[in-house]
């Protein structure tokens, strides 16, 4: 249960994480909270979407093994590698975030510039390396097919996003969604 | 002029004005594509090639605008993460009741090619600087100050913004700051930016800019990449780092322009990293003031560098 519901969750975590870079940039104005608070709850939302179509190939592939508790230790296997690498990631992330919190120009600017923005560039290299190391540990091929699922689904989430263009509100849309944000 | 291999900043290159006016003129998109052509910047070509025309053959002025717009709105969103209306507002406010405590009222503020204005709307959104100071941003390019209007108007904050040289508005400002500007003055063209700013109203300017440093055009590259989706974007931000002056030249080319003030640097840290202060500003004010400054900046007066 350890491995699902790490992985579950790091996968809402980055959905939440690529709503919020996905709707930066977008909006002017000073005071966005509510622009943003928004764009992590719909960010979230695309990611519970891609760890539903994950799980439903991973239910897919159980459900058609001829052994599904033996195919389904193996996918846990998998899951398992897969956390070696996005479990540090995660952890070095939410740490940069909290020297973020610190209102402290210097301690902000360190953990934005030796991790938030390096992550983001090294973020589709961490998921597709997770999920080759799996593929390469257990390769079965119904857990390849969900590996592979696991990088097409949630590498290009951002892509996704600004394609659906989720966080692209008029002026008039942004000003109403903080009329009722309290100020931070 | 000391050009960069790559050339300037695609930004600089698409929007021309008439000599000595704030007019616009026609761009002709195939001057722009040989001037990157002839420079071998692949980078900036493939950005300028997907540009759109008028059947002139000049560039689309809407389009361009349009782009502009939504190029600064993701420069506004790297000046957040880097907090720098907060680093604006650490040296700039002690400045403010340095000339309020000399009688200086009410006092204007001038932000000098603010482009769509988010520092100058950050210091009307927070108060930060008192009610008896007047906030002004001046930048030739109409559609970024028409959104600049349009931003503040929607926040209802106290400022405003022109369509027009900075030097040369109705009421003059009492102290000039620009962000990001200085680096597209180049030579002499630098030293005359200074000397303009030099007149009988005039107390400081304060002028910030990336600071050059072995690592700033890596870490120019990652953050556009990172943080940036338009190609515009990307290319003139990492050029802007590379073609960032140095320290000395700066402070040099300050002490031309206003060669009976105090100059200086701010946020001129050597202590560590570079990453902790990517950008720094160039200062100078009456010489009367520089004491005063230095006692009304109190905890922050280490990170300003200027002959008391």
């Amino acid at each position: 249960v350890i491995v699902e519901a790490l992985l579950v969750a790091i996968c809402l975590l980055d959905g939440s994480f690529t709503g919020f870079r996905d709707a930066a940039g977008r909006n002017k104005l000073i005071r966005k909270w509510g622009y943003f608070r928004r764009a992590v709850v719909i960010g979230t939302g695309f990611g519970l979407l891609a760890t539903l179509l994950i799980a439903a190939t991973v239910a897919l592939g159980v459900t058609t093994a001829a052994d599904p508790d033996a195919l389904y230790a193996r996918y846990l296997e998998a899951g398992a590698v897969m956390l070696r690498i996005y479990l540090p990631f995660t952890l070095l992330v939410l740490v940069a975030l909290a020297f973020y919190a610190v209102p402290m120009p210097q301690v902000r600017s360190l953990a934005t510039v030796t991790i938030l923005g390096p992550f983001t560039c090294l973020r589709p290299f961490a998921i597709a390396g997770g999920a080759l190391w799996a593929a390469l540990v257990v390769p079965e091929p119904p857990i390849v097919v969900s590996l592979v699922a696991c990088v097409v689904v949630v590498a290009p989430l951002g892509k996704w996003l600004s394609l659906l263009g989720v966080n692209r509100l008029s002026l008039e849309r942004m000003i109403a969604l903080e009329e009722h944000t309290a100020k931070p | 002029m000391d050009e960069h291999p790559r050339g300037a900043e695609i930004s600089d290159r698409i929007i021309g004005y008439q000599p000595g006016t704030q007019i616009r003129r026609a761009v002709s998109k195939d001057e722009v594509v040989a001037y990157y052509r002839t420079r071998h910047n692949r980078q900036a070509l493939r950005v300028v090639e997907r540009l759109p025309a008028r059947p002139d053959g000049s560039l689309d002025p809407d389009a361009i605008d349009a782009l502009l717009v939504r190029v600064h709105a993701e420069i506004q969103r790297l000046s957040e993460e880097f907090l720098q209306a907060r680093r604006l507002h650490d040296l700039l406010a002690p400045l403010v009741r340095t000339l309020r405590a000399r009688g200086v009222a009410p006092i204007r503020v001038v932000d000098v090619g603010c482009g769509t204005g988010f520092a100058l709307r950050w210091l009307a959104m927070h108060g930060a600087l008192g009610d008896d100071v007047e906030l002004v941003g001046a930048d030739y390019h109409e559609a970024l100050v028409d959104e600049a209007r349009r931003l503040a108007a929607a926040e209802k904050l106290a400022c405003r913004f022109e369509v027009n040289n900075a030097f040369e508005l109705e009421r003059p400002g009492h102290v000039f700051y620009s962000i990001g500007v200085i680096h597209h003055f180049r030579g002499g063209d630098l030293t005359s930016f200074f000397e303009q700013q030099v007149r009988e109203t005039t107390q400081a300017f304060l002028h910030f800019d990336i600071k050059q440093s072995w690592l700033a055009p890596l870490g120019a590259w990652l953050f556009h990449i990172a943080r940036m989706n338009e190609p515009l974007a990307r290319h003139d931000g990492v050029l802007s780092a590379c073609r960032a002056h140095r320290s000395e030249t700066l402070l040099e080319a300050a002490r031309r322009g206003a060669p009976a003030w105090s100059a200086g640097l701010w946020d001129e840290d050597r202590s560590f990293l570079p990453v902790l202060r990517v950008m720094h500003a160039v200062v100078a004010l009456r010489p009367e003031l520089a004491a005063p400054l230095k006692r009304a900046l109190a905890d922050h007066a280490h990170r300003l560098e200027v002959p008391l």
